[in-house]
């Protein structure tokens, strides 16, 4: 599998995004001046806010390498 | 991007749009999403309706700012349709390249850059345009009528891209690896090692002036192919023990420092980081950390532990779910066994 880069096919190159996103869900944003937060690695849970809520599921799929 | 872009606080009027979701590819909890959507490369990004559990908007690779407002708009538009037979895609030039070169269609790709470049104004786009068309041209048959004039004409813009204002620093750090990439596959190995010595450069700056852990962390990768193939691995070794010292949660420090102590014949360190990064590792990367144990046996003349940890790599690879992937490897790591010890 490969990491790509904006110039992903350009580049091939193995990435570092060993960085967490915050465990909080975008339906509890503490803040209206923060980035959304991502749930992590739980679709069932994500599946079941999108429903309720009527919204898009927006998913980034990553590798920690 | 996650360190860049996807913690941008600009992004805090997105926040109702969508549920947001990030699946880690190395977790085995994931599997089942993973069977369910299949990946071909990170970071993929799909938009999926909730409802009847369809992608209807995904693209592949990182995305600035600027770019990921305007497809947060298509696939909010893809999502409202309801004749969509297929997964929308983003309509933007760099997508229409990329998608070519992941076909694997690469006279298509570049000739497309070609003919998209001159009406690019400077800026991401563009520089993705040209690097990605530089790739797909690098990977057509040499023999090709068409590829000399391609290659000049996107090693050129590729290099010119780097003075465009306002890019990424990963994008920018891509564009160096690009511009190494086709020095080497042109056969240029004093241009391909010059080129890489002012990566080196450029990114020990970037270390310096980068506005957070996260942001210099992210281009470690970048930091250790651009040492090695510079010839300069000291250059970047106390950015990658910073990186271990501000992350000590993260297994890819210790990896890529065993890598650097390891290119400067530093074996016992080497593998004093490769225990840490092992230590810590989850998931399928785990088999690459035991095959970089065995390479720094190798060097260290130590075949027995390369045997030894060649075997680890195998007995891992063995519990990870059945697949071609799965044999592929394994079949790689046996072959690598196997010639341990053999004349060269």
């Amino acid at each position: 599998m490969e990491c790509l880069s904006r110039f992903g096919a350009a580049a091939l190159i193995l990435l570092a995004v060993g960085v967490g996103c915050s465990p909080k869900p975008v339906t509890a944003q503490a803040s209206p001046a923060e980035p959304p937060s991502f749930i992590e690695n739980d679709y069932k849970r994500a599946l079941a806010d999108a429903r309720q809520a009527n919204l898009p599921l927006f998913v980034e799929v990553w590798a920690p390498w | 991007m996650r360190a860049t872009v996807l913690n941008d606080k600009a992004l805090a009027k997105q926040a109702g749009r969508f549920v947001w979701l990030s699946i880690d590819t190395e977790d085995s909890k994931n599997a089942a999403f993973l069977e369910q959507y299949p990946w071909e490369a990170v970071p993929t990004f799909d938009v999926i309706d909730p409802k009847i559990e369809k992608i209807a908007y995904s693209w592949i690779g990182a995305v600035d700012l600027a770019g990921l407002l305007a497809r947060f708009d298509e696939a909010e538009s893809a999502f409202r349709r309801t004749d969509a037979v297929a997964a929308a895609a983003p309509s933007t030039a760099d997508a229409e390249v990329l998608a070519l070169a992941l076909a694997g269609k690469n006279e298509e790709c570049a000739l497309k850059a070609l003919e998209l470049l001159p009406g690019l104004p400077p800026g991401s786009v563009k520089a993705s345009v040209a690097a990605t068309g530089l790739d797909c041209a690098l990977s057509s048959p040499e023999k090709t009528k068409w590829r000399g004039t391609a290659l000049v004409i996107l090693e050129v813009t590729t290099h010119e891209a780097l003075a465009y204002d306002g890019l990424l620093d990963d994008d920018r750090a891509g564009l160096y690896a690009s511009f190494v990439d086709a020095r080497d596959r042109q056969h240029d190995d004093a241009g391909a090692k010059a080129r890489a010595a002012e990566w080196v450069t450029w990114l020990n700056a970037q270390a310096m002036s980068a506005p957070s852990v996260e942001a210099r962390a992210a281009l470690d990768g970048f930091r250790v192919s651009a040492a090695l193939r510079a010839g300069t691995p000291e250059l970047v070794l106390s950015a990658i023990e910073a990186s271990e010292r501000d992350l000590p949660n993260d297994y890819n420090p210790p990896a890529r420092l065993a890598t650097v102590l390891r290119e400067l014949g530093r074996y016992d360190e080497a593998l004093a980081a490769s225990d840490r990064a092992l230590a810590k590792v989850y998931g399928p990367r785990t088999i690459r950390l035991w095959e970089d144990r065995a390479t720094i046996f190798e060097k260290k003349g130590d075949p027995e532990n390369v045997k030894s940890a060649l075997r680890r790599a195998i007995d891992f690879a063995a519990t990870l779910p059945a697949s071609e992937r799965t044999k592929r490897t394994i079949a790689r790591l046996e072959k690598r066994l196997g010639q341990v010890g053999r004349p060269g």
